[in-house]
């Protein structure tokens, strides 16, 4: 049956390769923004293989306008129907198209401040621009797909592009570090969660998440064992991705060494990746049928303690922090955590809670990361970056418009209303409420409060006077980093008064 | 105008709003363009034209409504769909009944005096634009605040005039007192906003939970004529709830109004412009918790505990900012305790049920205290930026317009009798106090005794505010021409300057200045990067000159507005009264809120007294104004600068404490940011230090106990944290490992 | 069952021996030998086609790779690698250990019961492997060949020091 070119006679030879070879149906639009992405990321290292050492300004251009072509196909398929194609390798469903706009928006807006920071930090590969889009098309793979073999693979570009990135500013060793230690422990994960999915496929003979769910059977204590351990080991690895604790420690490290708008990639872009992931393979590992228990019953105490501790342990270091980039890395965990509530509230009552709470979370925290980021990388000057709380000082003389900014997003981390940090947390809280994970709801809260200390040091920091030689001239105001904060504080309130329009948009009537 | 569509109300807040966009977007542009003195003309009339037309257009639906009889004016007009999620549905919709136009038209109305005199206060300023961005986007928020028909609405507006209050007192950021006030406002104000959104979450989750009880079923769980109703209903059976919530929304409102423990920031935020301290922390913004508890009056109705409360919390508010005022030498200050004492009064009113009155009170002192305050910023515009009014005197002779203006806001609130608008309100509250039953705090009528408390209350009112005026217009001499005066006052005396940015936190303000953020050291870090820049502009040949008209006719109007008519059309057979709670479609009482139920406190909610105090309230009440004025202007006008002169080190132990806030504010600092900070911060360093770090260490530490292999502690941090990883990770395993066996079983 | 006991024990052998030498030459000749004994491994479970390629990927090419730049780099010496035998070393091992314990006691006696742990005839064959490749995973072998290039430009990025 499989030496059949062998009994090929030279009739009909296309029709029994056809059916030997039976092709997967294909649908071209549900893969045409990661093909996008990446053929952009293509183009943009060939353009700058043209032109070396010259300005980037073409590099950028041409990749903000394949992202938002991306961006545009993504927006046209809303209205077409649920589909999988490839064999079951990719998968067209609100969440998936929802979460790839959200990381397309998260990478034009990372491009659109770069230029200047990169200039400022004198770091001159236009590589930058390439590994990044490639990197964003790894976290749209992964939110694409209900394959796990999909979903590593995504994990995979993700990581590799940031490894590099992390990496890329020669002049500061902490940079080299940075990328050293996030690619040894970002293997390490790897490895886990590769391991992980191996027991899964190896107790259900199947990487496609539904199949996967549909074996769930409770009684099979082989089964079940290693069902329990695929879990156990995939949580390990995404739990690193999304720096839940106590997988979290390489976070605040990498986020100081990596270039701040690496950072501010790897804060938003990478976390929506993992957070979709999770999303996928969580909501995919719940099962109600009649076998006694439920698969959910198994993990979901783990989560809910993982989701305290990421909640609690991020909030409470960061207020002992005195560096920016630090800080905003401890309350990266923090919100991972705040994320991880919405998402357990959902898979613990699906029919109550929908989707509508992480997409709007994700996008809310994306913006005011991204842009809280930005006006951090306003420190950089003459290849060197000064991110300690000092550093800011002065700030509000040097470019007050970032400053005013600074101040949107820091209110929207902390979540004071009108902002969609405040709308955020509310709806997660309220979706916990719902879904009866009211020692979530609380733990929230309570750190919510906590968090207000160190974010308001932050914007603080901004306005105190500068003293001494210490703090490096900030690079001046560019046009990017301007438009970037406008586009990011501007989002913040425009998702609030939007609301309803943008959510029916996205995840469709309540 | 009378037939202004109602459907029209949504343009009140837009103008503003568009105003501010204007401002914010083109202000710049438009004064480069056109030349400082032209552009900043034209920009100051596109900044009063929205906030004129605005009132204009509530004025005219006000009309409209006024003529649609109290059975059908509670109009809600509904834009569009905001939130909608499982359970709970917040349109964009605008409340229009008697409440939310009173407060439209009284925002809009002092609001557009407050710009006009505003252009000519900040003329010279060079952020002119600056500052009519924010004043046009409070104007807007504080109109989504009063307008908004549901309490997501009402919270918007209330930390968009938050927001816009933060960034105007700290408007002239370089100064470190100002950043340090609007730091102080903003930590403070959180806490009342804590109180406020715990009491929206109760609320919503209470009505949730009870929703098979209410018809018609409703998911906006948010509205005011959805949940109003609903409260009623349900409160009913569960006075604890009501408790619960009206103390948490008092909460709420006692942040925003600068209630006692929490009025910390109101006196520090007089660093702002004058205009703003007239707008914001006197007429509008500060009131906005008064408003509030009169929009939810139903839960303050069913919880005579929670009234009891507010009215404590008001009285003591009343007489302790009262007493504070006597120890204040600056024109501003006594200003500010004297408006957080009005305060005070408008929150005893709502404790005891009578609402109608606190919202008399609100709108007789937002036209007597925006008067004061703009005549206060005239007095200081006059007196080269100087501020204490220990160098003022006689200044009736060259500012007359400002001295009468100022003589008839001081007659309207000390409440002189029949002629001066803040005597009708403040008699309808002591009355309404006085004839209470419905606040009640164990078993005691606490009302009645604040209705006593705050007729004390009133004798120090018109004590400290004839201290001031007499100090400022009157006596023979003008004390900054007595070169004495100067020395006498000695390094004392630094020139309080809002517009040279003066650092002066040592000799006028003492502890209160200190902001929540800045250590002693940073403090003195920073005066000596920025070395004071005092323009000791006041000098024995300053002559005052009274101000220019755009400053003048504000002022004029407002004191026009301060005048009995006001207060006699409004309090005339009861019609501002009738006109916010309707006897027909509410009890004949006025008072009582509960639609289509039997009254709860029939004769305990009368708005006067009976017996012989109801006739005799006039004459306490006259009498207290009066002995308080006497005493006043002998004790503190005749006798103690004679004798005490500005030496403050003679001043009695009385006034001194009362010049530091009786050390509460000393005492806050201290134990909350000082001692509480440090100690939090030990336990933060100590978490750090010990529980990330430490599941590595502390193996290593007993591993070094066990045995004594390991030596040496060189962190290679990457292995650290694989490890910390790899424990989490078989932590997880051996967990499912347990479960999955514990199942089994 | 014999076949792969031996086998298994020399993998093991193979890999503990990776992690102890100290010398990086000695730790990627255990490396080979490790990626060896795996892919006869494979082959005995059937699946040819993929023994030959770890035979040929990974032990020939990769690990030769490995080897030249080594050697190339000279970082024979045994004290490049010299380690100290700090405490969390012995906690890392035991945390590993712990790990494959967890695992393997609750999973070993169940995988005991399996008579054949093999594939089928021609399940590994290359025809099979092609099929599947070229149609039911097209999608991820691109993605792969993407994730082959960020690998490339990547290495080459953080290598050049300048252009």
């Amino acid at each position: 049956m499989y030496n059949l070119l062998a009994q090929t006679d030279g009739n009909g030879l296309a029709k029994r390769l056809a059916e030997a070879f039976p092709p997967p149906t294909i649908d071209w639009p549900s893969i045409l923004p990661i093909a996008l992405v990446v053929c952009t990321g293509i183009v943009a290292l060939i353009v700058e293989m043209l032109r070396p050492r010259q300005n980037n300004n073409a590099i950028i251009g041409f990749s903000l306008v394949g992202l938002f072509f991306a961006g545009l196909s993504l927006t046209s398929q809303f209205a077409s129907p649920d589909l999988e194609s490839f064999g079951g390798m990719v998968l067209r469903d609100r969440f998936s198209l929802t979460i790839q706009l959200l990381v397309v928006m998260v990478t034009g807006l990372t491009i659109l401040f770069s230029d200047g920071y990169l200039r400022a930090k004198r770091i001159p590969f236009g590589e930058f621009y390439p590994l990044v889009l490639w990197s964003a098309s790894g976290a749209m793979m992964m939110a694409s797909s209900k394959n796990l073999l999909m979903i590593f693979l995504g994990i995979e570009v993700l990581s590799i592009s940031l490894y590099v990135l992390a990496g890329m500013s020669k002049t500061e060793t902490k940079s080299e570090e940075s990328a050293l230690k996030y690619f040894l422990l970002g293997a390490f994960a790897s490895a886990f969660l590769l391991y992980g999915i191996a027991f899964m496929y190896g107790a259900t003979g199947s990487l496609h998440l539904d199949a996967i769910r549909s074996a769930w059977n409770p009684n099979d204590e082989a089964f079940r064992n290693m069902m329990l351990f695929g879990m156990g080991l995939m949580l390990f690895g995404l739990a690193f991705k999304a720096a839940f604790v106590p997988f979290h420690q390489w976070t605040p490290d990498v986020y100081q060494g990596a270039p701040t708008n690496v950072t501010a990639f790897m804060a938003a872009g990478s976390k929506i990746g993992a957070m979709a992931a999770l999303w996928r393979l969580l909501s995919a590992s719940t099962t109600n049928v009649d076998l006694g228990a439920t698969f959910q019953s198994y993990w979901m105490p783990a989560l809910f303690w993982i989701a305290i501790l990421t909640m609690t342990v991020g909030n409470l270091v960061a207020l002992v922090q005195k560096d920016v980039k630090r800080t905003l890395g401890y309350s990266s965990i923090a919100h991972a955590g705040y994320i991880l509530v919405g998402i357990l509230a959902h898979v613990n009552n699906p029919e109550k809670v929908g989707i509508g709470t992480t997409v709007f979370y994700l996008l809310s925290y994306s913006l005011m990361t991204i842009g809280a980021f930005a006006v951090v990388s306003l420190t950089a000057k003459n290849g060197k970056e000064g991110t300690r709380f000092e550093d800011l000082h002065g700030l509000w003389k040097r470019s007050p418009f970032a400053v005013g900014c600074l101040i949107v997003f820091v209110a929207s981390l902390i979540g004071i209303p009108p902002t969609s940090g405040f709308f955020g947390k509310l709806m997660i809280f309220n979706d916990a409420l719902a879904s009866d994970l009211m020692p979530l709801a609380i733990v929230l809260a309570v750190n919510s409060v906590l968090s207000v200390y160190y974010y308001v040091g932050i914007a603080k920091a901004a306005f105190v006077d500068a003293e001494g030689a210490r703090t490096p001239e900030s690079a001046p105001m560019n046009l990017g980093l301007a438009a970037t904060c406008l586009l990011c504080a501007g989002g913040i309130f425009a998702v609030v008064i939007l609301f309803n329009p943008l959510m029916n948009w996205l995840v469709g009537a309540p | 105008m009378g037939g202004t569509n109602i459907e029209l109300i949504g343009w009140v807040p837009a103008l503003p709003l568009i105003g501010f966009l204007v401002q914010a977007l083109l202000g710049k542009r438009i004064v480069d363009f056109f030349g400082e003195r032209f552009g900043k003309k034209l920009m100051g009339t596109l900044a009063v034209l929205p906030v004129f037309a605005a009132f204009v257009l509530a004025a005219g639906i006000g009309m409209t409504l006024s003529e649609m009889g109290p059975l059908a004016n509670n109009q809600v007009v509904t834009y569009f769909d905001w939130i909608r999620i499982s359970g709970l549905h917040v349109p964009y919709e605008i409340v229009v009944d008697p409440l939310s136009i009173t407060m439209a038209l009284v925002v809009t109305g002092v609001g557009a005096l407050i710009h006009l005199y505003a252009t000519g206060y900040m003329a010279e300023e060079r952020d002119y634009t600056r500052f009519f961005t924010y004043m046009n986007l409070f104007i807007g928020a504080m109109l989504i605040l009063v307008l908004g028909n549901n309490l997501a609405l009402m919270f918007i507006g209330w930390e968009g005039v938050g927001l816009c209050s933060y960034l105007l007192i700290g408007f002239w950021y370089k100064d470190l007192a100002n950043a340090k006030a609007a730091n102080k406002a903003f930590i403070v104000n959180r806490i009342g906003d804590w109180g406020f959104m715990l009491g929206m979450f109760t609320i919503v989750a209470f009505i949730a939970t009870n929703a098979e009880r209410i018809s018609p079923r409703t998911d906006r769980l948010l509205s005011f004529d959805a949940i109003l109703p609903a409260l009623t209903t349900l409160l009913h059976d569960h006075p604890a709830i009501a408790t619960v919530i009206g103390l948490l929304l008092f909460v709420g409102a006692m942040g925003k109004s600068a209630q006692f423990p929490l009025y910390l920031w109101l006196p520090d935020a007089m660093a702002g412009p004058t205009p703003v301290s007239a707008l914001i922390h006197a007429a509008t913004m500060v009131t906005a918790g008064v408003v509030m508890v009169n929009r939810m009056h139903v839960v303050f109705e069913f919880s005579p505990v929670a009234s009891g409360w507010v009215a404590i919390v008001g009285c003591v508010t009343a007489i302790f900012a009262a007493l504070v005022a006597f120890g204040q030498t600056d024109i501003k200050k006594v200003l500010a305790y004297s408006t957080v004492s009005q305060l005070g009064y408008m929150f005893v009113a709502c404790g005891v049920g009578a609402y109608w009155a606190g919202m008399f009170h609100v709108v007789t002192h937002a036209f007597f205290k925006a008067l004061l305050f703009l005549g206060s910023g005239a007095v200081i515009h006059a007196m080269a930026h100087e501020q204490d009014m220990r160098w003022y005197g006689n200044l009736r002779k060259y500012v007359p317009i400002t001295w009468l203006t100022m003589t008839i806001g001081w007659l309207a609130i000390i409440g002189f009798p029949y002629l001066f608008a803040g005597f009708y309100s403040k008699e309808a509250i002591i009355g309404g106090a006085l004839g209470n039953h419905h606040a009640e705090l164990f078993g005691a009528p606490v009302g009645v005794y604040t209705g006593w408390l705050l007729l004390f209350g009133a004798l120090l009112t018109s004590a400290y505010m004839t201290r001031l005026t007499f100090l400022t217009f009157n006596s023979g001499a003008e004390r900054w021409m007595n070169p004495a005066t100067y020395e006498e006052a000695g390094t004392d005396h630094h020139p309080h300057d809002d517009h040279a940015h003066a650092h002066r936190h040592h000799a006028h303000h003492g502890e209160d200045a200190h902001g929540f953020f800045y250590t002693e050291e940073e403090m003195a870090r920073r005066e000596a990067l920025a070395p004071h820049d005092h323009h000791h502009g006041l000098t024995v040949e300053h002559r005052p000159r009274e101000v220019s008209p755009s400053m003048w006719v504000p002022l004029a109007v407002l004191a026009a507005l301060s005048t009995g008519v006001t207060g006699y059309l409004m309090h005339h057979g009861e019609t501002f009264k009738h006109w916010l709670y309707p006897p027909t479609t509410y009890n004949e009482t006025g008072l009582s809120m509960i639609r289509n139920e039997p009254v709860v406190h029939a004769e305990a909610l009368t708005g006067h007294p009976h017996g012989w105090v109801g006739s005799a309230l006039v004459f306490l009440s006259v009498g207290a104004m009066l002995i308080g004025a006497i005493y006043g202007y002998l004790v503190y006008f005749r006798r103690l600068p004679a004798r005490e002169g500005f030496d403050l080190k003679r001043w009695s132990g009385f006034r001194r404490a009362a010049r530091e806030q009786f050390y509460y504010d000393g005492f806050m600092l201290k134990f909350f940011v000082t001692q509480g900070g440090a100690a939090v911060g030990n336990v933060l360093a100590g978490m750090d230090k010990y529980v990330v770090d430490g599941v590595v260490n502390a193996c290593g530490w007993l591993a070094s106990g066990l045995g004594g292999f390991f030596r040496q502690f060189q962190t290679g941090y990457v292995r650290a944290y694989a490890l910390v990883m790899l424990i989490g990770g078989v932590a997880l395993l051996v967990y499912f490992a347990t479960v999955g066996q514990g199942v089994a079983r | 069952m014999t076949t792969f006991t031996v086998l298994a024990i020399v993998a093991v052998l193979a890999a503990l021996g990776v992690v102890l030498f100290s010398s990086p030459v000695r730790s990627a000749i255990c490396l080979v030998v490790n990626f060896f004994v795996l892919a006869f491994v494979y082959f005995i479970l059937n699946a040819e086609l993929l023994g030959i390629t770890q035979i040929i990927v990974y032990t020939g090419a990769i690990m030769v790779l490995f080897l030249f730049v080594i050697m190339l780099l000279n970082l024979g010496g045994p004290q490049a690698w010299k380690e100290r035998r700090e405490f969390r070393t012995v906690l890392g091992f035991g945390f590993g250990a712990a790990l494959a314990g967890v695992i393997a006691s609750q999973l070993i006696t169940h995988f005991r019961e399996h008579s054949r742990p093999f594939a089928d005839d021609g399940y590994g064959s290359p025809q099979a492997i092609g099929r599947v490749l070229f149609t039911q995973y097209v999608w991820p072998f691109e993605v792969a060949s993407v994730l082959l290039l960020v690998g490339i430009v990547g290495s080459i990025l953080l290598a050049k020091r300048k252009l």
